[in-house]
């Protein structure tokens, strides 16, 4: 990402042309799709487990925007990750967040350019723990059986990133999300805080008008 | 007609990446596996030794299949039944976690003769808070500083309902 930002300062003229704001419909609505990596804040969850989603390391992501104006979108996220245990086989856990937010552009569009944009928002997260326990009553009859439990946290949300629009309708974007829960405490049995940083590359696509 | 940018400039690009690297040190993993373990507090269980063998090396190092399993306290579940046996005299400690490897709670260690052994813990956390419903590693290490035994085996357990 500093490698990235450096090269955003080359690629970046600083006196790349503003487009006017003034005269450009609004889309109805903008999907976009991102693929990330994730680093976990916890320590026990960035060590012991890593993120594997048909075998690529990575985590997916999709949405849509409802521009508000020009610069402001609200938006509606869902952010998929499964990570596989690193200490012992077969365990797994999955997440799926859901993400309400804005999202803005933090400067004016200019041609052939970066944009710079954040994003902020809620996010309600349920993750499934699922692996296999030697179940028994007694000790001496054991049937291994698949097993799962369900965990919900909540958190806040923060968002930053470049985007470069391809066409008028289209672009790209690369950012960095940040995620951080607090409604699950380790100490009563739950997982803590699960979020971390996921940085992604995405495409966005504008409908309507 | 030009306009200056006067966000995406080189300083404020500049500041953007010194304040995420921070970030990123702070996010990366320099410690192996086997140091992932979070070992912190105590919590109270009662040991009770079943059998003594006195010579060595009848036992192997084990931690038998942890019971009952699932766990459900309104069913008439009081305390699980945590067997394991060792092949010489060691230190002893069995934590339990959460799916991540977070300790919620741990038993003192102990130097233990060989032979067969017997713990009861009742499902409470090391502050004293009995743990939800959920999935749990309980975990045994046996003479952890011992490079040439330094045994660790993990159960997974499920407590239904806890209430």
């Amino acid at each position: 990402m500093i490698l990235f930002l450096i090269a955003g300062v080359a690629a970046s003229p600083l006196d790349a042309q503003v487009l006017p704001d003034s005269g450009k419909p609004l889309p109805d609505i903008v999907l976009f799709a991102e693929g990330a990596g994730f680093i976990p804040f916890q320590q026990s969850y960035r060590i012991n487990y890593q993120t594997s989603l048909a075998g690529l390391p990575i985590e997916i992501a999709t949405g849509v925007c409802f521009p508000v104006n020009s610069s402001l979108s609200a938006m509606c996220e869902f952010r998929y990750k499964r990570r596989t245990a690193a200490f012992v086989s077969d365990f797994r856990i999955k997440t799926l967040e859901i993400e309400l937010g804005v999202r803005d552009y933090l400067e004016k569009e200019h041609e052939k350019d970066l944009r710079l944009y954040g994003s902020a928002g809620l996010i309600l997260a349920k993750s499934t723990a699922a692996g296999i326990i030697n179940a028994t009553s007694d000790g001496i009859n054991v049937i291994p059986s698949e097993v799962s439990q369900d965990y919900f946290n909540i958190g806040i949300a923060l968002g930053l990133g470049v985007e470069y629009a391809l066409t008028n309708a289209s672009s790209i974007y690369l950012g960095i999300h940040m995620g951080i829960y607090f409604a699950d405490p380790i100490k009563s049995g739950g997982l803590g805080n699960i979020g971390g940083l996921s940085i992604g590359l995405g495409y966005r696509i504008a409908l309507g008008n | 007609m030009k306009s200056k940018n006067l966000f995406l400039n080189e300083r404020n690009l500049w500041l953007l990446a010194f304040c995420f690297l921070p970030c990123f040190l702070a996010c990366r993993d320099f410690q192996t596996p086997d140091q992932s373990i979070h070992i912190q507090g105590t919590a109270q269980y009662s040991i009770r030794k079943t059998f003594r063998i006195q010579s060595s090396g009848i036992f192997p190092d084990s931690l038998a299949p942890i019971y009952p399993n699932p766990f459900n306290h309104n069913i008439g579940d009081s305390a699980e039944t945590i067997n394991f046996t060792l092949k010489d005299t060691g230190e002893v400690k069995i934590i339990i976690q959460n799916p991540l490897g977070d300790s919620v709670a741990i038993f003192r260690d102990s130097v233990l003769l060989p032979g067969s052994f017997t713990g009861a813990w009742e499902p409470v956390s090391s502050s004293g808070i009995r743990l939800r419903a959920g999935l749990y590693f309980i975990t045994i290490r046996i003479a952890p500083n011992d490079p040439n035994r330094n045994y660790i085996n993990s159960r997974l357990l499920q407590i239904q309902s806890n209430d």
